[in-house]
């Protein structure tokens, strides 16, 4: 068990390492200057070539990642080449929404699709299994965005019952902020809630034909005792490796998201950071949104032995 | 167990009618798209980049315009003709991509195992950290905003997914022992695989290409409402949501169209996935124990 | 007092297929019965059928009486207080039949709780003084214990545990020891025996293996398509079968399980002055095994160890050992298609072991493999002939393919049209023949026969044995054997070696060794076979 700890740590820090190489490649190695971005149109190549010497862009490569690399273990992500505040704290703002936003989401999609897909199973072939497969396949189909758009339409700008974007800020007001968040958080939980329930009701019903679960009934377990007793945990443990993915996926999908609603979120600052060119910046909130999802898979990993003692072992 | 194993064969005879209802409508609405995006070549109602300001926001059925006009006048239904060509080629871009580089990465590890297998595995996992999204912002924010790299970016995100998907079908496969067999009368690894391992695995791979085609047409409209992935005037369903979005106040009805069109077709690709499994699953075959 | 259990005109159909048609039997209290039948033959359903687990879109009609009423007809509440009390079921498979997150001793004590409110605490001392009654150690642990820990044997072990918690009146115990080592089969059947002659529990034991019933059951079933062919006393039937089925049957139990007397005489001339076609000397393979904590040194499985012997061209070599023993490892190395640590292995005087696979062009002409699963190890989508045929393309054999694979359909007597049909289109034992042409395709001197025939009915099997003994002799071939089941070894091969835990523990000619086994790990393995003449073998 200690061992298996160990190991996924190691793993999970080798992981944080590479994908801040893969960042700061992406973004070294492929075309583009950030010097002649911030000068704009007035550029001459003096002020070009002191600009880059101030910004430290005329060392090799290898050097620059390793400064950048070196202050991010320091927890300095560096100052923005544009507006010169500092990126931790931009990115660290922008976390206060799109983290809420994101566990909102994944919460509403573990309460309605969990039970879902399990009454799915337990019925199988039954009308509500139908019912729940058909509503989870058109689920899928739908965009996310354009999921929150239909709501902006109706429940935002129609009848008026959400705001149709903004954020008002957590310590300004609380509730309002809530309430900012709800229509996003259920866009997003629309498709990865149609998305579990389905995993939901396949890994039930792959559980329910095990041989064990025949025992259990042989035992004198009705089928939904030995789906209660017997069944749930052991469908848990490929549901667990989906919710994680989908974590990932419902973070990407915050950018798209905060886009619909305007929210002040890590995936706005992304896009706007893209739109400028700031590099640095761009760099950092990647950075940032590929450690969190790492970050989720190795709390996923890690609770696998909780679920499953064949895995302790390992 | 074979008795257990043949009664089930028998008894899931029933399902196959509800089975095939998926693949018909899959394939029905997947032939839509495809058809559309064929005619859209030769006839559109409209010219779809005609604009005409004078014209704009008709509704339904005014003026000859079935689904009415946007926001420039131009016809909504000969956009989205012309909208369903860039949806398949962004699909059938993304995807190949991902099959081409997925698959035989995917043989590797599953052939190889060992070091190889480890490194390809872990790779995977860290390339799970970049959703298709988040590496298509990425890569467009270094290559600038276009159909093309936006789509290479999704491609190469869901290289993972099928490389894990080809290697977890595989080994099964491997373990069988018309493999030793292979093995024992001297033939090599990637003979193997090409010859004895991919026919086998051949449903399940096919199957998670409509399933990645549908993500990749979600994907596309994702980044075109965002402004980073078709550009004018190629006109992309994703595209006209964004437009739409800035209108949603005048014409409500302009977010409908697109957004109805990207998810018929996803539904028919996700459909035609499900039918196409259900028809090929090897459970359905005898041979089995 | 009637019957526990009374079957009358019992038909179980899937949509238009009659599994079981029109069946009845009974078992009176105390009443040990038997069901004997091949694989398809409608045992197990018949089972499920009473238990009212038929899998989906399965039907049962007749009458199921059990103590005063049709379990038909009982509604799914009313058959759980049934299930587990008054009749429980023991599975084939102990890897799957056990739920593998849940403590073994919960899983018993679960059946309590269920059927007599027992309290959990009071239920789990229950379910420890159980896995006492079933003959496992250090029980307090082993109740902690979740199924991966504990071995075949203590699974099923857990099963029957499970299956007198609440002391029912019927046990319905489907092929208990089909997944089990020989040995262990003994202890599980004589655990069965024990603790059912103490009470009134009624028995129905459902196997294909007739010694097995032999010494269990006073009364027997056969069963064949669906319809129970024959039935009576167990030693009269097995003595005298009235069917040509069950003569069948009975025809296809190998010598050994027929007497405990071994002909003390050499049937078999044995081969003299031949020269040696296969040489391992000291021989070792070794597998890392995963760390289980971090106090823990790597640690490593020797699955061969130190393992030398010849076999002579002409000859058939037997292997026996049981599951872990080391004998497949060992029948892989001989091909090259695993490489020993150290050691060496010479094939017709060329160096196999540690040989890179392009310099074992020669050996892949001259040594072919069979192996155990005729459904893995012929490729779903290829044809049959093309199964043949792959090896002369992959050797670059040259000649008319299409010839040579029709030669060899003849050979193993299967029509030539075969050639163009799937490997699903026919039996098992069909496709172990199609396996067996394909090995002999490059016209090999060797045949390593990796449990060629353990995966067959007792009555395929038999068939299928006089087919390799006829091809041996037809084509010259020297032939490594290799199996778990000692009867087998002993019908086909010349020599035997026994291995336990990667060691050769006793070599010597078959009859020989049968009659005389001077390890006691050999007598013991041959005194666990269960005979036809109703000894039921106790394990020491």
């Amino acid at each position: 068990m200690a061992l298996f700890t160990l190991r996924r740590l190691a793993i999970f820090v080798v992981s944080l390492w590479a994908a801040s190489v893969i960042v700061f490649a992406l973004l070294s190695v492929l075309p583009g200057d950030p010097a002649a971005v911030i000068l704009g149109t007035q550029a001459t190549p003096e002020s070009l070539a002191s600009l880059r010497s101030e910004l430290g862009l005329d060392r090799p490569v290898v050097v620059q990642y390793l400064d950048w690399s070196g202050d991010l273990l320091r927890g300095d992500f560096g100052t923005s080449y544009i507006n010169r505040l500092s990126i931790g704290r931009q990115i660290v703002d922008r976390l206060t929404v799109t983290v809420p936003l994101a566990l909102m989401g994944i919460a509403l999609a573990v309460l309605v699709a969990v039970p879902a897909g399990v009454l799915a199973a337990a019925r199988h072939r039954k009308a509500t299994d139908t019912v729940v497969s058909t509503l989870s396949q058109l689920g899928l189909a739908v965009p996310a965005f354009w999921a929150g758009l239909v709501f902006v339409t109706f429940l935002a700008v129609r009848w008026r019952i959400f705001p149709a974007g903004g954020f008002p800020g957590w310590s300004d007001d609380f509730l309002g902020s809530l309430k900012a968040l709800v229509l996003p958080s259920v866009s997003l939980a629309l498709v990865q809630g149609a998305i579990l329930a389905r995993y939901v009701r396949s890994a039930v019903l792959e559980v329910m034909n095990e041989d064990f679960i025949r025992t259990a009934r042989a035992k004198g377990l009705t089928r939904t005792g030995a789906l209660w007793r017997h069944g749930l945990r052991n469908a848990a443990i490929p549901v667990v490796t989906i919710l994680g993915l989908q974590l990932a996926a419902l973070l990407a999908g915050t950018v798209v998201i905060e886009s619909v609603f305007v929210l002040p979120g890590l995936g706005n600052l992304l896009l706007q950071a893209i739109s400028r060119r700031d590099l640095l910046l761009v760099q950092g909130a990647a950075f940032v949104i590929a450690a969190i999802i790492l970050l989720v898979n190795l709390i996923v990993d890690l609770s696998y032995p909780l679920i499953d003692p064949r895995v302790r072992r390992r | 167990m074979s008795d257990v194993g043949q009664d089930m064969r028998r008894s899931s005879r029933g399902r196959l009618r509800w089975r095939r209802v998926n693949l018909v409508v899959g394939l029905v609405l997947v032939g839509v798209v495809v058809v559309t995006a064929f005619v859209s070549f030769f006839w559109t109602p409209f010219d779809p980049e005609q604009v005409t300001v004078a014209d704009r926001f008709y509704g339904v059925g005014e003026a000859g315009h079935w689904l009415g006009t946007d926001q420039l006048g131009r016809d909504i239904v000969s956009k989205l003709m012309v909208g369903s060509r860039n949806t398949l080629f962004v699909g059938v871009l993304a995807v190949g991509i991902a099959i081409v580089v997925g698959i035989p990465l995917g043989g590797l590890a599953a052939t190889r195992r060992g070091w190889v297998e480890e490194l390809v595995m872990r790779l995977s996992d860290l390339m799970f950290a970049f959703p298709a999204v988040l590496l298509a912002i990425l890569l467009v924010g270094a290559l600038g905003p276009s159909t093309r790299s936006a789509m290479i970016a999704i491609g190469f995100a869901y290289v993972p997914i099928v490389a894990r998907v080809t290697r977890g079908a595989a080994l099964p496969v491997l373990e069988r022992d018309f493999v030793l067999a292979a093995r024992s009368y001297g033939r090599g690894r990637a003979f193997i695989f090409v010859r004895h391992v991919l026919p086998n695995i051949a449903s399940v791979l096919i199957v998670q290409a409509t399933v990645l085609f549908a993500l990749a047409i979600l994907a596309e409209a994702a980044l075109s409402f965002l402004g980073i992935g078709t550009q004018p005037p190629t006109p992309s369903w994703g595209r006209s949501l964004n437009d739409a979005q800035t209108f949603i106040s005048v014409a409500p009805t302009l977010a409908l169209w697109p957004g109805l069109a990207i998810a018929l077709s996803v539904l028919g690709f996700n459909l035609l996935g499900d039918g196409l499994r259900d028809a090929l699953d090897p459970r359905l075959e005898v041979g089995r124990t | 007092m009637g019957p526990v259990l009374r079957v009358d005109g019992l038909t179980v159909e899937a949509g238009p297929s009659t599994l079981v048609d029109a069946i009845g039997f009974s078992i009176e209290p105390g009443d040990r019965l038997g069901l004997i039948g091949e694989s398809g033959s409608g045992k197990t359903m018949t089972a499920l059928a009473v238990m009212g687990l038929l899998p989906e879109g399965v039907h049962a009609s007749g009458q199921v009486t059990f103590g005063g009423s049709d379990l038909l007809r009982l509604s799914e509440t009313e058959l759980c207080t049934v299930r587990g009390n008054g009749i429980s079921m023991v599975f084939q498979e102990p890897m799957t039949a056990l739920n593998p997150l849940m403590r073994v001793g919960h899983q018993i004590a679960e059946a309590l709780s269920i059927h007599q409110g027992t309290p959990k605490v009071e239920a789990r001392r229950l379910a420890v003084e159980a896995l006492a009654r079933v003959g496992i150690p250090d029980v307090a642990a082993k109740a902690r214990a979740y199924p991966h820990e504990l071995s075949g044997g203590q699974r099923q072990r857990v099963m029957i545990a499970m299956a007198i918690a609440c002391g029912p009146d019927l046990i319905i115990a489907d092929e208990p020891t089909t997944a089990l080592d020989v040995t262990v089969q003994a202890q599980v059947l004589g655990l069965l025996d024990d603790l059912i002659s103490t009470g009134e529990t009624a028995l129905l034991l459902i196997t294909h293996d007739l010694p097995v019933v032999a010494g269990m059951c006073q009364r027997v079933l056969v069963m064949h398509e669906g319809v129970i062919v024959e039935e009576g006393e167990t030693a009269d039937v097995f003595a005298d079968p009235t069917e040509a089925y069950t003569a069948e049957l009975v025809a296809s139990v190998p010598e050994l399980s027929r007497t405990a007397a071994i002909p003390p005489t050499s049937s078999v001339a044995l081969l003299t002055g031949e020269e040696a076609l296969i040489r391992v000397e000291g021989v070792t393979r070794t597998f890392g095994l995963p760390r289980a904590s971090l106090a823990e040194r790597a640690r490593r499985l020797t699955a061969v160890d130190d393992v030398g012997f010849s076999v002579l061209t002409g000859e058939t070599f037997g292997i026996v050992g049981e599951s872990g023993s080391g004998k497949t490892t060992l029948a892989r190395m001989l091909v090259g298609l695993d490489h020993p640590d150290r050691g060496i292995i010479e094939v017709a005087g060329m160096a196999v072991a540690g040989a890179k696979d392009r310099e074992l062009g020669e050996l892949r002409r001259m040594a072919q493999m069979i192996f155990q699963d005729p459904m893995g190890s012929l490729d779903p989508r290829m044809k049959v002939g093309d199964v043949i045929a792959e090896p002369l393309r992959a050797l670059r054999i040259d000649g008319d393919h299409q010839a040579r694979v029709a030669d060899l359909l003849e050979a193993v007597a299967l029509p030539v049209d075969s050639a163009g049909r799937y490997a699903h289109e026919f039996s098992g034992g069909q496709r172990q023949r199609i396996a067996i042409a394909r090995a002999l395709a490059p016209r090999p001197r060797l045949l390593i026969a990796d449990e060629p025939v353990s995966a067959l009915d007792m009555t395929v099997q038999t068939i299928t044995l006089q087919i390799l003994a006829d091809l041996k002799e037809r084509f010259d071939l020297t032939m490594v054997f290799i199996s778990h089941d000692l009867s087998v070894v002993y019908e086909i091969c010349d020599r035997v070696a026994v291995m336990k835990d990667g060691k050769i523990v006793e070599l010597g000619p078959a009859t020989e060794l049968y009659a005389n086994p001077s390890h006691p790990y050999t007598a013991g393995l041959i005194n666990a076979i269960p005979r036809l003449d109703g000894t039921l073998p106790r394990a020491g």
